[in-house]
């Protein structure tokens, strides 16, 4: 056997683990695009409370919005990067007191909005943050934190 | 060897790529279908709305007035097609503008629509100024400024009117005023006034975003302006007195400053003190601006003025443009989440305050300017009135007529900043209740007896005026609703 076979051969092997653990019974990427997966980590409880007694959006999973969905390939890149500093951060204890979303967070959402909301917004001012005016949208103003 | 090996990299590359291409690639964007393309110059907002008719089927709808009743303060355009005389509604007025076109006939608005017809069916004394007038009535007016040059300001009004092509002859504000034709940018086409006047507080209109601009655009006429005269009494120019000011701060201060700087700047003479004086008109974009709360929440005019509206699957900037309150508060129920009769009750309470004070400020200014008239009798007469005690007095009564005068020509009855109405007005108390001291002293120590309470003979300046005799009209008054004034 040659190097490369055998470079193929752990490649495929660890290739088929990993879709059996990712789209098998273990359902691994399923599980992590689900709400829950995100609100395992406690410091995020506020905000699955928040989207859990959410009206319209209710509907849709933490991923829909605060990950990029204009293609599998960017969503799949930065989950992966956002999924990281997640991990990093909490686990080493600098998880701030009042949780915001970083810029970066606010384009990925916008493009998010704009993405199911497109033809509604064509013909209007695009510069804005959606959420400066709608409101209870956000995590913040939302909820069961709306309602304390 | 080597050959198959890079091979089989290749193709297991290309494997790789040909997984992962086809998810990379989004849909493409979608785009609004474009019928047809608007030339330039273009100011028929017919041609415009071909191509985007939402918006213009909602500027149609600015002709329609809505049922009277929705809004207190601001009745000139509601369904009932009554005009109401501004100089019935605060008599003190008639006293103050005595002595031009403002103290012969002047009225409430009647909207975007009908501002070219308002000025033909106003009284000729109002269109002295001559085609000036027209700057900010008509798409046209960049057009004749630059063609016409230095007749434009003083040429007779019909004359300038006569250049408009005949269909557009009462068209308002239209299209071509606020967009740019191949993209519907906002862009400024008021540039003989406005960009000199943004230049002179620093800002460039090309800098500005796009949420600026929905406030910029509507600041190329909600402003005030001055039509500086020559010896001869004619128009030789159009501005805005905003030099002292900057972005975010033009003050009332600032704006007297410019205003008492130079005697080109005084357009009338004012009757009843014999006082040549400068004018103040609806400077609702530097009253707003100046640190109003909802300019700094990022509010702009049109967020307003022009709230959002879904059309069908769009939603669009509603280019009916009108009273928020007459739009049954739809505008401020975007951000505030009381209901509207909550939200309406808050915005009278506000102008009725405004009101109450701006009716002690053109009182207060009023009667001091009845005591200037009594001070010029009495030396024609031939007593000698205290030279101090006038210079000091006639310094004061112009602050203050400038304040009220501002506060007055608002059209938001203090909404758009309300702590700053309260401000300007009680500062214009404050100054001609000051002067109208100093001219008691005066004429006291000129041997003249004054009344306790100085009879302002108002029924003279409301009667008969000009050619459509125009009278008093009781009913109209607005009252000082917290009954205040009644205990002057």
């Amino acid at each position: 056997m040659t190097k490369l076979t055998k470079i193929v051969f752990v490649v495929l092997i660890l290739g088929g683990l990993g879709a059996f653990l990712a789209f098998g019974p273990p359902k691994l990427l399923a599980k992590s695009e689900a709400p829950e997966f995100c609100a395992s980590c406690h410091v995020m409880e506020a905000e699955y409370e928040a989207w859990f007694h959410q009206g319209a959006h209710r509907r849709k999973a933490c991923n829909e919005c605060h990950l990029p969905n204009q293609n599998m390939t960017f969503h799949y890149f930065w989950k992966s990067i956002d999924g990281m500093k997640d991990v990093i951060v909490f686990n080493s204890g600098h998880v701030p007191d009042n949780i915001r979303i970083s810029e970066h967070g606010k384009a990925v959402v916008y493009n998010n909005c704009k993405r199911c909301h497109e033809t509604a917004v064509e013909m209007i001012d695009n510069g804005r943050l959606c959420w400066d005016c709608h409101r209870r949208i956000t995590h913040a103003r939302t909820g069961s934190i709306e309602t304390r | 060897m080597r050959g198959q090996t890079v091979l089989k990299i290749i193709l297991i590359l290309g494997g790789l790529a040909f997984l992962f291409i086809p998810y990379a690639c989004s849909p493409p964007k979608p785009e609004p279908v474009k019928t047809t393309t608007i030339p330039d110059g273009e100011i028929d907002p017919a041609v415009w709305g071909k191509v985007y008719p939402e918006e213009y089927e909602l500027w149609k709808k600015t002709e329609q007035p809505e049922p009277a009743g929705k809004s207190k303060y601001k009745r000139g355009f509601d369904a009932d097609g009554i005009t109401y005389d501004k100089l019935a509604e605060y008599p003190y007025m008639a006293l103050l503008f005595n002595g031009w076109g403002f103290g012969v006939e002047y009225n409430e608005p009647r909207g975007h629509a009908n501002m070219i017809r308002d000025q033909l069916e106003v009284d000729t004394s109002r269109l002295k100024s001559g085609g000036v007038c027209l700057s900010c009535k008509t798409p046209y007016a960049p057009k004749l400024r630059k063609e016409l040059g230095e007749m434009y300001y003083k040429a007779p009004y019909k004359d300038i009117l006569g250049k408009i092509p005949e269909q557009f002859k009462t068209l308002g504000v239209a299209c071509i005023d606020c967009h740019d034709n191949k993209d519907m940018s906002l862009k400024v086409s008021r540039d003989f006034t406005l960009v000199p006047a943004l230049q002179s507080i620093g800002v460039d209109w090309k800098q500005l975003t796009r949420q600026e601009m929905r406030t910029v655009v509507c600041a190329q006429c909600h402003v005030t302006y001055s039509i500086p005269k020559n010896a001869e009494m004619q128009s030789v120019g159009l501005f805005f007195p905003w030099q002292s000011g900057k972005w975010g701060n033009i003050t009332i201060e600032g704006i007297i400053k410019i205003l008492r700087s130079d005697p080109s700047y005084r357009e009338w003479t004012q009757k009843v003190t014999g006082f040549k004086l400068a004018f103040i008109r609806h400077p609702e974009f530097e009253f707003f601006s100046n640190n109003s709360v909802h300019w700094k929440a990022g509010a702009a005019c049109a967020d307003c003025h022009m709230p959002y509206t879904k059309i069908g699957v769009h939603k669009v900037s509603d280019h009916r443009v009108m009273s928020p309150l007459k739009n049954d508060m739809k505008a401020c129920m975007q951000c505030h989440t009381e209901t509207a009769d909550w939200l309406k009750e808050q915005v009278v309470a506000i102008q009725d305050r405004t009101a109450s004070l701006q009716i002690r400020a053109g009182n207060a200014t009023a009667t001091t300017a009845k005591l200037f008239e009594a001070v010029h009798k009495a030396q024609a007469s031939g007593k000698t009135i205290d030279q101090a005690l006038y210079d000091k007095a006639k310094d004061y009564y112009e602050e203050a007529f400038y304040r009220s005068l501002f506060i007055g020509a608002e059209n938001s009855v203090g909404f758009h900043n309300p702590t700053e109405a309260l401000r300007i007005l009680g500062d214009s108390i404050a100054f001609s209740v000051k002067a109208e001291g100093y001219l008691r002293q005066a004429l006291t120590k000129a041997g003249v007896d004054v009344p306790l309470k100085v009879d302002l003979e108002l029924a003279k300046y409301l009667e008969d005026r000009g050619t459509k005799k125009l009278g008093i009209q009781p009913q109209l008054e607005f009252k000082d609703p917290t009954g205040v004034q009644d205990q002057f």
